[in-house]
């Protein structure tokens, strides 16, 4: 049984190889849209700043994201946050892909673009800019705008529960 | 051969799809008992430095409420949120917030030092304490209050490490007892309403 599925990995990964290669090929640099790009102000004492937008792929392959980064900090990582039974992990996103018409979506408490080593505090109300190199395609500069307030209204989405865990 | 790959393709999403139905159970972690079940042992005796250098013990916030709850500076928007959710709900609470002290501890002492989380619960007004320590201090904090943590390496990541942690908030009386505790994710109008129903 266990050697069935070391088999059914292997060709599992080989299939998506395989599919994948021909998928990342094509000509993405349009298809690739930022929707809704914000981030919240930066806080004194922390040197790490996060961001939110909605990736949205109309492109009918999937599209991989190799690179990202920003003048406003040394690192741009996707982190994603898991959170079961009152434990909370943060986890890089290693390998970003947003499937074909599909859409990667982060928010306050789920996926996340980490800016790492601020070189310079987010301010309310500025803009800051991350570059996001798909596979194949041109760098995308994106505009983030900065807003305190944007992420208050994310907040009142939160539950009004006490007792939900 | 079209049709193995698809066979294939399923027996992959069935696998995952049981990976996905037990991981979390092993993973489940149990949130301490709540009122009602006898004696919560939650909270206890604790050594810390504040954001001035000082020692301080819980002693020092004997005959005030507590909100205790463990965080870090480097954490995304967990604990900024929480923080957030914290100082609305005590602004909500009007003469009745200066009974209650928000401590946050931190669990990430390496890069949390004084100074660094002093400046940090500034962001989130005058109330919040933030306490940091030595890395045998704060886990004796932690274990007192039951809190998971867990530094995790990454040595790819422009961060170096990942700190993993139980997301609750605890509510200690006058007395240094336990009285409730809330998710990370609560919202400012049900904290305000416990902690209203909860202090004298």
């Amino acid at each position: 049984m266990t050697r069935a599925l070391a088999i059914l990995c292997v060709l599992s990964v080989f299939f998506v190889a395989a599919f994948g290669e021909k998928a990342f090929s094509a000509e993405t640099h349009t298809a690739l849209m930022a929707h809704d790009a914000w981030a919240p102000p930066s806080l004194d004492g922390a040197n790490v700043g996060v961001a939110f937008t909605m990736l949205m792929n109309h492109s009918d392959v999937p599209i991989e994201i190799t690179a990202l980064s920003s003048p406003v900090a040394k690192t741009v990582e996707l982190h994603d946050h898991v959170s079961e039974g009152g434990k909370v992990k943060m986890r890089r996103v290693e390998k970003i892909v947003i499937p074909a018409q599909g859409t990667l979506n982060m928010k306050p408490g789920g996926l996340h673009l980490m800016l790492i080593g601020l070189t310079q505090p987010l301010k309310d109300d500025s803009t800051i800019t991350i570059d996001i190199t798909a596979k194949g395609s041109a760098v995308q500069k994106v505009s983030f705008t900065v807003s305190q307030a944007r992420l208050i209204e994310a907040l009142k989405s939160r539950s009004n529960s006490a007792h939900e865990h | 051969m079209k049709r193995s790959v698809v066979s294939w393709l399923i027996m992959v999403l069935g696998i995952a799809g049981i990976l996905a139905y037990v991981g979390p159970t092993f993973l489940k972690v149990t949130p301490p008992p709540s009122k009602g079940t006898g004696e919560v042992l939650i909270g206890g005796a604790f050594t810390l430095v504040d954001a001035n250098g000082n020692t301080v013990t819980e002693q020092d916030y004997r005959g005030k409420y507590t909100l205790v709850f463990f965080g870090f500076t480097h954490c995304p928007d967990i604990c900024p949120t929480a923080l957030l959710v914290v100082r609305n709900a005590l602004d909500h609470l009007g003469k009745d917030a200066k009974k209650i002290v928000p401590i946050f501890i931190t669990i990430d002492p390496e890069r949390d030092t004084p100074d660094v989380i002093g400046r940090y619960v500034k962001n989130f007004g005058d109330r919040v304490v933030g306490l940091t320590g030595t890395p045998e201090q704060i886990k004796k904090a932690a274990d007192a209050y039951k809190v998971f943590y867990a530094k995790v390496e990454d040595k790819e990541s422009g961060l170096g490490y990942v700190m993993d942690h139980s997301g609750f908030l605890y509510l200690m009386g006058p007395n240094g007892k336990y009285l409730a505790h809330y998710p990370h994710s609560i919202g400012e109008k049900a904290l305000t309403e416990s902690l209203q129903s909860h202090i004298e």
